[in-house]
């Protein structure tokens, strides 16, 4: 019984910290929409730039003018992009701090393992998951940070403003990610889990 | 208890990448491992590496795997099995410290893909793996990498290794998907007989500079990147490069003609220069062979057809194939049977640097082709290859296939039971060597079909024969007597003699009792409106026969076809064209480069490694490789003195009236099927028809079984005497005393000179 309640208790911190980082991630998730419209909505100036015939308006007169655009364009794309950095670095903190957490879980039960009978393991009720299933939600859980972190950083990465018309549809491509993603899987984790903990 | 065997259902989709295999408690606890504990399933494609959980429901009896990381099994090798317990075995699992792996990239994903390295560590983070183990990434997840395969791992381990965050991972090797494809397909080799030397060049072309690159480096030396193969068709071209392809492990990308053009303008041109650049890029992993089937189609002369999107796109190929330098190791392999049709920028070291020439096979290439053919076919021990392979004249690979498969088809009649113990014999290679023809002969000209004649079927002419026998059989059927002689065949023979004595059906024998290819070639087929067409008619039956050795070109009536240039009187008539034709066809300089058979250097190199039965073999072939013409006239006069003189039409044989003991030969070979009443002396008869030729004697003894039938109504029943007597009456000879002294007069001054 012993390893049972170690088990627990190991999980009850988990679930909590867990928590609190699914809110971190999902509130930097939130913070890169906006980034990323600002980046399209820029994209969008930079192409009416170039199409522009400079010559035939009155700001033709300033030679300097477009050049200096494009480097004040590119400056705030950098920026932008930068900032993207920041997000992507609080993603991957809450992804490395729920793996690292998952992996002591599972490598106390692994421990712990011979002490625990099968029964005792895959026992539920009507309304209480079994360890098992509990285990396997939080397995899914750190495959979602980690596999969501991977395309998000993909994404990210091959942003240049090389391809604007890339850039103009960044929108859309993250909506694609998210909808992917869904919150889904790691609410019915939590659910899952949780209901195990108010069970024992 | 005996287990009971588990059912292999397909994963949930939830399971998908997630590397778990769902058992019921039952097979958990038999098996006494712990939740998430890795297990090798052994399946007959492969195994499986996965890790234990309990099924959501908790029924026994099934399994359910996710072949995350298995041995290259696909999701279709795991449907309808039953698994005995037995098969799942628990592995004891350490954490990795290290881990070389090698990264399969998705199609189309660039090469230098940024964070190629991160995303593989990610994608490997939490999974089980075991050396030569293959992680393969769901579609699930969008990232560049599809498979991940495990070279080797850190502590060294059978057993499952977890790769953590911690683990360092290496990747030792990125390559596209087409390339991991042709590595782990299976690698069966195509058999290919009778190309060996060629095979060993081009095989040696692709494999060599990856073999070793730096010492091609060093030498400066730019290896020679381009093959031109010239054949008819079905040598096995194209067999031949897949086969190479195959067993140097290259990439094969194969560009033809209709896949190219594009309906746009350009866009031809953009098709061929993406086509190169993607064997460009294959060419960085591995050898690499870019196949242009039928150059033929794809770059013509240009000029000739003034179309100019069609020379665009030559040109575009041309550059493209100087542009193929020594940074790419690709080598360009291109096959045509029509290389006279291709623009001749083409033919350049630097573009195709060799010319491979693959001709019709020769008796050894037949031999060893037919053997590959029935290694795997259930054939009999009274078969003799050699005699097939000297029966099939004229036959390439893509026709001593179908003569394989037709012989096969005999035998499948012939035993009407559904037995496995068919056995294919010699009888249905003969069958179905009357139904199969060389494809080289479906488009030939003047080849002939006769019936059989035996030499028995011609009466008297005896010394006639002979020399005949002597001239073109024995060389053919004899060749070694005449090489231990020191004896060169003649290159032809000239039959002359008065009309109807049988100077044709002295051909058809000789045709019949030597089994080689017979073409036959009158003034029908010769004579053409167009300037230069029959000239051209006339090489091309040459270039035929010279395919098809050995073989024997009739030219019946030769005075009308050629005439002479001494008694024309315009000298440049069609007829004086095609005698220089003829001459230089005989007694040329030399062969045509494109029409090299076999292998030149076969006996000079390896004669003494040979057994005796394969040294005869191959000193048949050389001396086989001839044709001979045969030429018959009835005007012996009118033909030019060029051609008669030894090295062309060296025998001259004189084919005279029949004498009394002919006439009595032939008679008796014309009554055979004419019932006789007993007063009939053949002799007698003979005695009387002097002066009548063979064709005349036929039509006598024809007229004499009509009479019979006339006088006695139709329920006659023998030809009397009398009527043979009768019709002579009516039948006169064709042959008069002056013709005879004629061609006595020319004879006695072919003697004396």
């Amino acid at each position: 019984m012993a390893a049972m309640a170690a088990m627990v208790e190991a999980l009850r911190e988990w679930a909590v910290a867990a928590a609190r980082r699914d809110a971190a991630w999902r509130a930097a998730v939130a913070a890169c929409a906006p980034l990323l419209a600002s980046l399209a909505g820029l994209a969008a100036q930079m192409r009416a730039a170039q199409r522009l015939a400079w010559d035939g308006t009155p700001l033709g007169a300033f030679s300097e003018l477009r050049e200096r655009l494009w480097r004040k364009q590119r400056g705030a794309a950098e920026a932008l992009l930068e900032e993207l950095c920041e997000r992507r670095e609080e993603l991957r903190a809450v992804r490395d701090a729920v793996g690292a957490g998952a992996a002591a879980v599972l490598r106390l039960y692994e421990e712990r393992a011979a002490e625990l009978s099968l029964t005792e393991v895959l026992r539920r009720g009507p309304r209480c998951p079994s360890l098992a299933d509990a285990l396997e939600g939080l397995q899914d859980v750190e495959r979602y940070y980690r596999h969501m972190y991977l395309e998000i950083r993909l994404f990210l990465l091959l942003i240049s403003c090389d391809s604007l018309a890339d850039m103009e549809a960044l929108q859309q491509a993250w909506e694609r990610i998210l909808e992917r993603y869904g919150e889904e899987t790691v609410q019915d984790a939590f659910l899952k889990i949780s209901l195990f903990l108010d069970n024992q | 208890m005996e287990p009971a065997p588990l059912k292999l259902l397909p994963p949930d989709p939830g399971d998908e990448g997630t590397q778990r295999c769902r058992l019921g408690p039952a097979a958990l606890s038999s098996l006494g491992v712990r939740l998430g504990a890795p297990l090798r399933i052994s399946l007959p494609a492969g195994c499986c590496l996965c890790t234990a959980w309990p099924r959501p429901d908790l029924a026994d009896g099934y399994v359910q795997a996710d072949p995350a990381c298995s041995t290259g099994l696909t999701a279709a090798e795991l449907r309808g099995l039953t698994l005995s317990p037995g098969l799942l075995q628990p592995l004891s699992s350490r954490r990795l410290r290290g881990a070389a792996v090698r990264a399969v990239l998705r199609g189309g994903a660039p090469r230098r893909a940024a964070g190629l390295q991160e995303a593989v560590r990610d994608l490997l983070t939490n999974v089980y793996v075991s050396p030569h183990y293959v992680v393969t990434v769901g579609p699930n997840v969008r990232a560049p990498v599809l498979h991940v395969e495990i070279l080797s791992v850190d502590p060294v381990t059978e057993e499952a290794g977890l790769i953590t965050p911690q683990t360092s991972v290496t990747i030792k090797e990125v390559i596209t998907l087409e390339r991991y494809r042709l590595l782990t397909e299976d690698t069966a080799k195509i058999p290919v007989a009778g190309l060996d030397d060629v095979g060993e060049s081009l095989k040696e072309m692709v494999d060599l500079p990856f073999r070793f690159p730096r010492t091609f480096k060093k030498l400066g030396l730019s290896v020679p990147n381009g093959v031109l193969l010239v054949g008819p068709p079905g040598v096995g071209k194209t067999l031949l490069v897949k086969a190479v392809a195959r067993e140097a492990g290259a990439y094969l990308l194969c560009i033809s003609g209709p896949a190219l053009y594009g309906s746009r303008p350009g866009e031809s041109e953009e098709n061929l220069r993406s086509v190169f650049e993607k064997g460009r890029e294959m060419s960085c992993e591995g050898p690499t062979v870019l196949f242009i089937d039928e150059i033929d189609a794809l770059c013509p002369k240009r000029g000739s057809s003034n179309s100019a999107p069609e020379d665009r796109l030559v040109a575009q190929l041309l550059t493209l194939l100087d542009g193929v330098g020594r940074k790419d190791r690709m080598v360009v392999v291109a096959a045509t049977n029509r290389p006279d049709a291709l623009d001749p920028a083409l033919r350049r070291p630097g573009r195709f640097d060799r010319e491979v020439i693959i001709g019709t096979p020769t008796l050894t290439q037949r031999r060893s082709i037919l053997q590959m053919l029935t290694c795997s076919m259930p054939i009999s021990t009274d078969i003799d290859l050699v005699k097939l392979a000297e029966m099939t004249t004229g036959y390439v690979g893509a026709d001593l296939t179908a003569l394989c498969r037709e012989a096969a088809m005999q035998a499948v009649f012939h035993s009407s039971l559904d037995s496995a113990e068919v056995l294919i014999n010699m009888a249905d290679f003969q069958e179905a060597f009357k139904k199969i023809q060389p494809s080289s002969f479906r488009s030939a000209i003047g080849l002939k079909e006769c019936k059989p004649i035996t030499w028995e079927q011609i009466g008297g002419l005896e010394d006639v024969k002979l020399k005949l026998k002597q001239s073109v059989e024995w060389p053919m059927k004899f060749p070694q007597a005449f090489a231990r002689m020191g004896l060169a065949r003649p290159k032809g023979v000239l039959l002359y003699g008065p009309s109807g004595c049988a100077k044709t059906t002295l051909v058809k024998a000789v045709a019949t009792s030597c089994h080689c290819s017979f073409l036959s070639v009158s003034g029908a087929e010769l004579f053409s409106p167009y300037v230069g067409d029959s000239e051209k008619i006339l090489s091309q039956v040459f270039r035929q026969a010279r395919a098809n050795t050995p073989a024997i070109i009739f030219l019946d009536e030769i005075d009308s076809i050629l005439g002479s240039r001494s008694h024309s009187k315009s000298g440049h008539g069609v007829s004086e064209r095609v005698l220089s034709v003829l001459l230089n066809e005989l007694d040329g300089v030399g062969l045509k480069v494109t029409e090299r058979r076999g292998n030149k250097l076969q006996l000079e190199g390896r004669c003494e490694e040979l057994s005796d039965e394969e040294r005869q073999l191959e000193f048949q072939e050389t001396l086989s490789r001839d044709f001979m013409v045969v030429a018959a006239t009835n005007r012996p006069d009118m033909l030019d003195d060029a051609l008669l003189r030894p090295g062309r039409l060296d025998r001259v044989i004189y084919v005279p009236p029949p004498d009394l003991k002919g006439r009595l030969s032939i008679l008796k070979i014309c009554t055979e099927k004419i019932p006789l009443d007993t007063d009939v002396s053949l002799q007698d008869i003979a005695a009387l028809t002097d002066l009548f030729s063979g064709a005349d004697i036929e039509n006598l003894c024809k007229e004499a079984a009509l009479l019979a039938l006339q006088e006695n109504g139709l329920e006659a029943t023998a030809v009397k005497h009398g009527h043979f007597v009768k019709s002579l009456e009516t039948v006169k000879p064709s042959l008069s005393m002056k013709d005879l002294e004629f061609y006595e007069k020319i004879y006695s001054q072919e003697l004396t000179t």
